[in-house]
């Protein structure tokens, strides 16, 4: 095949382009911390989590814990009209559903086998829930790490996205993230750094909301 | 798109006179612009942060081989399929062939200028297999049959009425000029075909070597959907797109995203490292990347050259230029248009065809000050200035065309005007013969018709400087006169 003679062409070539010139002197690992260290101070990771957040016009809540979950998500979906509801299998979300199952005007969805069987389910409910793996302050950024009980497609098929999002797991910065080596032990399928709805400005450069991804991002923040 | 100086010189003439077209830019291009500038101004030391970014992209394209062996090493190790192809046509040739074996129809493609590069989506044509751009942008300049006229905006040329308007004929919607409405009837048009797709095509903004992480940066979901939902997903990428470590990102994303719209980050940053495991429910159960080189490798040979390579793709260079936010992405006749194609379009396609482009710039050096890797972009427009005109010196003859650009008539004007500098006697009659020309010859003649078309040509003086110091030297010497102040 010509495809395995291209591998070694291209290595070569490059391999006698650089054995001619000075290699540039390798750059300071601790370049990017040291200028992040020099910005504005991120006291309050959490409080500038929601900051950003807001700024690009998701909606935040702040809720006590797991348990309260269940008094907030109900009235708020209410609230947005949402009639449908989706969720993996994470066990954390299992007192949630109780309260969603129980909810007057309101579908339970269950994405539990492959996207194969269930895809015309999983593309017309109103709103997917997930967890999150953490969060970033100072991008406003919700990491998450879909796997096998919550599936990629329930934050991306659906108009409306809430997210769970812990407060003692909000990094200050990406950097911070990356520093924690949580990725780099075992990288996931797919990790997905969320901050906002799906956005345009294709037209005029003029911001239109919900292109592919959900039209709206609401965050519970946890704790 | 014919690359030749004659179409050039026709088309930007024609973009300067295209009123609708100037009145987008401008509009565009100062928003754009003013969307950067703000996001830098709230960093401290933004400058420091452009020079980080030049670091890293220096060394990761020092060791580039050993990159890129290491990230085919992690990604094979985790069932990604690695392909490398020399030319756009080898590149093409595979995305094919794995369309066939699998039995895709239709594509559907998140934002890739390599892809641009390979014509892709002509080529699937060609074989029976329908290419669909889903990235807003693309998807508008597909259905309007051109190419993208920006890196970042692809649509930027076109003003919403004339959106309107295509999406009324082509889509045969009712006629709206709102831009949420005719967001989400693209919305609706390319949700059926996401799921309908055998295979979704994307770019690479960053391969990241040490854990084999292959990351898009994107605001629409588009690069989410077309690496989720078709079966198979293939990613394309320049060789230059790798880098060694992961916390490499942390700055590059930064500086990407402020650079390209002014945003503290993109709203999806997607890093993709496998295909569909055992037990997951979403996602490809195939993932190709292609790694395409098609001139690049001869780039990388020359040192001063290469940094044309650290390029992030980020349009900022586009959006500051006199010269690109008056003619737009079009005239060029190039896949990457602006500065950065003024540079990298002469290398891949040779001097012969693209050496013009070097030309067209006015070297205001605005492009090089929001680089946000540094890439000394006026040095490289005067390096292939000169490489077009006379050969390249023995050992780094990496050009193609070098020299192609060279004339007779050129070459002997500026031996004459060495030869005169040398000499001071020439160089009193030339003075003297240029003042009366001046003076006398008519304005527009000769080769100096098309400059002085739209330039006023200086008066030559009666007296030259030399003439006038050596007069007051001597009114001084003849006590005249008491000091140079009077």
């Amino acid at each position: 095949m010509a495809a395995s003679n291209a591998r070694e062409n291209i290595l070569n070539r490059l391999r006698k382009a650089r054995a001619g010139l000075p290699a540039p002197p390798p750059p300071d690992p601790l370049a990017d911390r040291k200028w992040l260290e020099r910005q504005p101070p991120i006291t309050d990771p959490a409080g500038r989590f929601v900051q950003e957040q807001e700024a690009v016009g998701s909606q935040v809540r702040r809720v006590a814990s797991w348990e309260a979950l269940g008094d907030v998500v109900p009235p708020w979906l209410a609230e947005l009209k949402v009639s449908s509801v989706i969720t993996g299998t994470e066990p954390r979300l299992n007192p949630l559903r109780e309260r969603l199952e129980a909810a007057a005007g309101l579908e339970l969805h269950t994405y539990d086998r492959p996207i194969e069987e269930q895809r015309e389910e999983v593309f017309s409910v109103d709103c997917g829930i997930t967890t999150s793996h953490a969060a970033i302050a100072d991008t406003g950024s919700v990491i998450l790490i879909p796997s096998p009980a919550e599936p990629r497609l329930l934050s991306l098929a659906v108009p409306v996205h809430l997210v769970l999002v812990e407060a003692g797991r909000i990094f200050p910065t990406l950097l911070d993230f990356m520093d924690s080596g949580e990725y780099q032990a075992d990288p996931p399928t797919n990790l997905v750094l969320v901050s906002g709805a799906s956005r345009t400005a294709d037209i005029e450069l003029t911001l239109a909301i919900g292109v592919h991804g959900p039209r709206e991002l609401l965050v519970a923040l946890i704790g | 798109m014919q690359l030749d100086a004659k179409q050039f010189k026709r088309d930007r003439a024609a973009a300067l006179e295209n009123k609708p077209l100037r009145r987008n830019l401008e509009r565009a291009m100062t928003t754009i612009r003013g969307r950067r500038n703000e996001r830098f101004s709230q960093f401290v030391d933004g400058e420091a942060l452009q020079w980080i970014g030049h670091a890293i992209k220096r060394n990761a394209l020092a060791n580039l081989p050993d990159l890129l062996e290491q990230l085919e090493e992690q990604l094979t190790s985790r069932g990604i399929q690695v392909h490398w192809a020399e030319t756009t046509g080898d590149a093409n040739r595979i995305v094919k062939d794995i369309a066939k074996r699998r039995g895709v129809g239709l594509v559907i493609k998140g934002k890739s200028m390599v892809s641009e590069e390979m014509e892709l989506n002509d080529y699937l044509a060609g074989h029976g297999i329908e290419a669909l751009e889903a990235d807003l942008g693309e998807f508008i300049v597909q259905l309007a049959g051109e190419p993208p006229s920006h890196l970042v905006a692809p649509a930027v040329h076109l003003s919403r009425q004339e959106i309107a308007v295509l999406f009324h004929d082509e889509l045969g919607e009712e006629y709206t000029e709102d831009i949420q409405a005719m967001t989400a009837l693209a919305r609706r048009v390319l949700r059926e075909k996401f799921q309908q797709a055998g295979m979704g095509v994307t770019g690479v903004n960053f391969a990241v070597a040490e854990t084999g992480t292959i990351a898009l940066v994107e605001n629409e979901g588009n690069g989410r959907m077309c690496t989720t939902v078709p079966p198979v997903h293939v990613a394309l990428m320049g060789i230059e797109k790798v880098i060694p470590r992961l916390d490499e990102m942390s700055p590059l994303i930064r500086s990407l995203t402020a650079s390209a719209t002014g945003q503290p980050i993109s709203t999806y940053f997607n890093w993709l490292s496998s295909p569909r495991r055992p037990g997951e429910k979403d996602g490809p159960e195939e993932v190709h990347l292609v790694i395409l080189d098609n001139g690049r490798s001869s780039i990388y040979a020359d040192e001063e050259l290469r940094e044309t390579l650290d390029c992030i793709r980020c349009g900022a260079c586009l959006n500051i230029c006199p010269v690109y936010s008056r003619i737009g992405g079009h005239a060029y006749s190039t896949v990457y248009m602006g500065p950065i194609g003024k540079i990298l379009t002469p290398q891949l396609a040779g001097l012969e065809k693209g050496g013009h482009l070097a030309g067209a710039s006015t070297l205001c050096g605005a492009c090089y000050e929001v680089c946000p890797v540094k890439i000394p972009i006026p040095d490289l427009l005067l390096r292939l200035r000169r490489e077009g005109v006379q050969p390249t010196p023995a050992g780094i003859a990496t050009l193609k065309g070098a020299g192609a650009k060279a004339s007779l008539g050129e070459a002997m004007v500026w031996k004459g005007w060495r030869v005169v500098h040398n000499r001071p006697a020439l160089y009193k009659l030339m003075t003297r013969l240029l003042g009366f020309a001046g003076r006398t010859l008519p304005k527009r003649m000769g080769p100096l018709r098309e400059w002085s078309a739209t330039r006023d040509l200086p008066k030559a003086a009666n007296r030259s400087l030399h003439h006038l110091l050596r007069d007051r030297s001597n009114a001084w010497e003849a006590g005249k006169i008491r000091s140079d102040s009077e």
